[in-house]
């Protein structure tokens, strides 16, 4: 037995050193090796790019929890919350585009997705603070494409940059100049947030609107907390006629119905009790209170 | 409320035609697996006794199949948008790696040698490089190539049943050239990585035939120099 296995082993050695250099098998297969590792290391590297989108649009988020409606800080806190998200586009999404040209983004898209998630979470939930309206996946599209014509065009210092945000301000209104789309459309007219990453995105945005309207019942704001969650009734409703088969959407309309469930309990409670208690026990109220988890309707 | 219906009916809108598009593609994979299993059939005959005679008819009689095959690729490729190759991918990921499987045993059987991946992907009409748009993937040629080395790990076990013996031979020489390429690859711990895994086996299972040959004399002689080669080379 000892013997009948060395005898291969020995063969196949000889084997290679037979044909490090000469057989094109050997040659066909060591191109193989520079492709295979090449598209390796590009995965490895959108994963990471990913990550740090992933990492600055939570950070993101927690900042813009720290708004207050209709203060001068608000107003800071949006005005930064902006650079930030610019920031993201114009060092991590370029750097994803970079790695993507001419390529299948499709074949790279789980590397990052939920970056795009993430960022999206961000966005719409910065868009709902300035507009008190859905992002559209168009205006997601049009910021891209804005902030990239901002790089291509100059490379201002961050001070300088402001006037340039002000200009874009409103992405609804500003239609960039078409022929730059190759700069933020992946080869063939595929945007790298796919609408599908979008949609996602904006399950996960509910959850930031929930604790969002909590403070701001917290602060007194209580006109503020019935808008949001009519607001996220409605989005709820949309997320509900989409008829989708996709394990994650239903995960997260799962996450998604607790959290309108919360803000509804929240706003009943202030509606019922909110005459005869201090501001400051409602909130602990609606600490405690447990939004029964018992049947979902979806 | 009115953005939000409109985005999420959007949304639907864009997932139904995704969904046609998915059928339509699925039609067609099904037509190619059709292919692929009547050539993979008709191949089953190396295994029987006296197939050596029935070799060449058999290959050509597949490749008329693969003349139709090439035809459902060209839909298949027009069907396909160029840059969505692998959102659906998943379709046709596994028909593909097959018939790269019997368009190489074929060759083999013809030539005895390997069918490179440019000359595979031309068979089925289709590009090698990722770029030029509906390509043959590099991962569905290596599975390919790993699926033809089980089968002739088979074949080189019926070879011997029905008398000839220097079939195994050829087949070992041949599969660890194979088996030396794919040393060189750094596979990710994916699915090929998983089926390269079972490579070492089916290496094994030939490189036993060979020896239970050598062990009773019946490898026939002109093998012997190849021998005295490796002899040679091996300290």
């Amino acid at each position: 037995m000892h013997k009948h296995r060395r005898k291969p082993s020995n063969k196949s050695d000889e084997t290679i050193s037979n044909s490090t250099c000469s057989s094109a098998v050997i040659q066909l297969f060591r191109n193989f090796a520079l492709e295979l590792e090449e598209k390796q290391d590009r995965y490895e590297r959108l994963v990471k790019i990913g990550r740090d989108i992933t990492v600055e649009s939570k950070r993101l988020i927690f900042f813009l929890h720290s708004h207050r409606r209709g203060t001068e800080d608000g107003e800071n806190v949006l005005r930064e919350g902006k650079t930030r998200l610019i920031n993201i586009v114009k060092f991590q999404f370029s750097k994803i585009l970079k790695e993507l040209e001419d390529r299948d983004i499709h074949q790279y898209l789980r590397a990052f997705s939920f970056g795009v998630q993430e960022f999206i979470e961000a966005f719409s939930f910065y868009h709902f603070l300035v507009t008190e309206t859905l992002l559209t996946f168009e205006e997601v599209k049009d910021f891209l494409e804005c902030n990239s014509q901002i790089q291509t065009q100059t490379n201002v210092p961050s001070d300088g940059d402001s006037k340039d945000f002000d200009k874009i301000e409103p992405p609804l209104s500003s239609s960039p100049p078409k022929t730059l789309n190759t700069n933020w459309i992946v080869p063939h007219n595929h945007c790298i947030i796919t609408m599908l990453d979008y949609v996602l995105g904006l399950n996960d945005l509910t959850g930031e609107l929930m604790r969002y309207s909590i403070n701001q019942v917290a602060n007194g704001e209580i006109p503020a907390a019935f808008d949001i969650c009519r607001f996220m009734t409605n989005l709820y409703s949309g997320m509900l006629s989409v008829s989708l088969n996709s394990r994650e959407y239903s995960r997260k309309m799962f996450t998604v119905i607790q959290s309108v469930k919360k803000v509804e309990m929240a706003c009943y409670t202030v509606r019922v009790r909110g005459s005869e208690m201090p501001k400051k026990l409602i909130f602990s109220v609606l600490e405690d209170e447990n939004v029964c988890e018992d049947d979902t309707h979806f | 409320m009115e953005t939000i219906i409109k985005t999420f009916s959007n949304f639907q809108e864009s997932i139904d035609s995704e969904q046609n598009t998915k059928e339509t593609i699925k039609s067609t994979t099904k037509e190619i697996e059709e292919f692929a299993r009547k050539m993979i059939t008709v191949l089953q005959i190396i295994h029987q006794e006296g197939a050596r005679d029935e070799i060449p008819t058999t290959c050509n009689r597949c490749k008329a199949i693969l003349n139709d095959v090439k035809k459902s690729y060209a839909e298949l490729g027009q069907l396909v948008e160029s840059g969505l190759y692998y959102k659906f991918y998943d379709h046709w990921k596994l028909v593909t790696q097959k018939l790269c499987f019997v368009i190489a045993l074929i060759h083999y059987l013809e030539t005895g040698s390997l069918k490179t991946r440019a000359e595979i992907a031309s068979t089925l009409g289709l590009k090698t490089e990722e770029k030029d748009g509906f390509h043959l993937s590099i991962e569905d040629y290596l599975f390919g190539l790993l699926m033809l080395v089980s089968e002739l790990a088979r074949f080189a076990v019926n070879a011997v049943t029905n008398g000839d013996y220097t079939r195994p031979i050829q087949i070992s020489q041949f599969v660890a050239e194979i088996n030396a390429g794919f040393r060189l690859l750094s596979l990710k711990n994916d699915g090929l990585r998983k089926r390269y895994d079972a490579l070492k086996y089916d290496v094994k299972k030939i490189e036993e035939v060979v020896y239970d040959l050598s062990i009773r004399g019946l490898k026939s002689n002109e093998d012997a120099p190849i021998q005295e080669s490796a002899a040679r080379i091996v300290p």
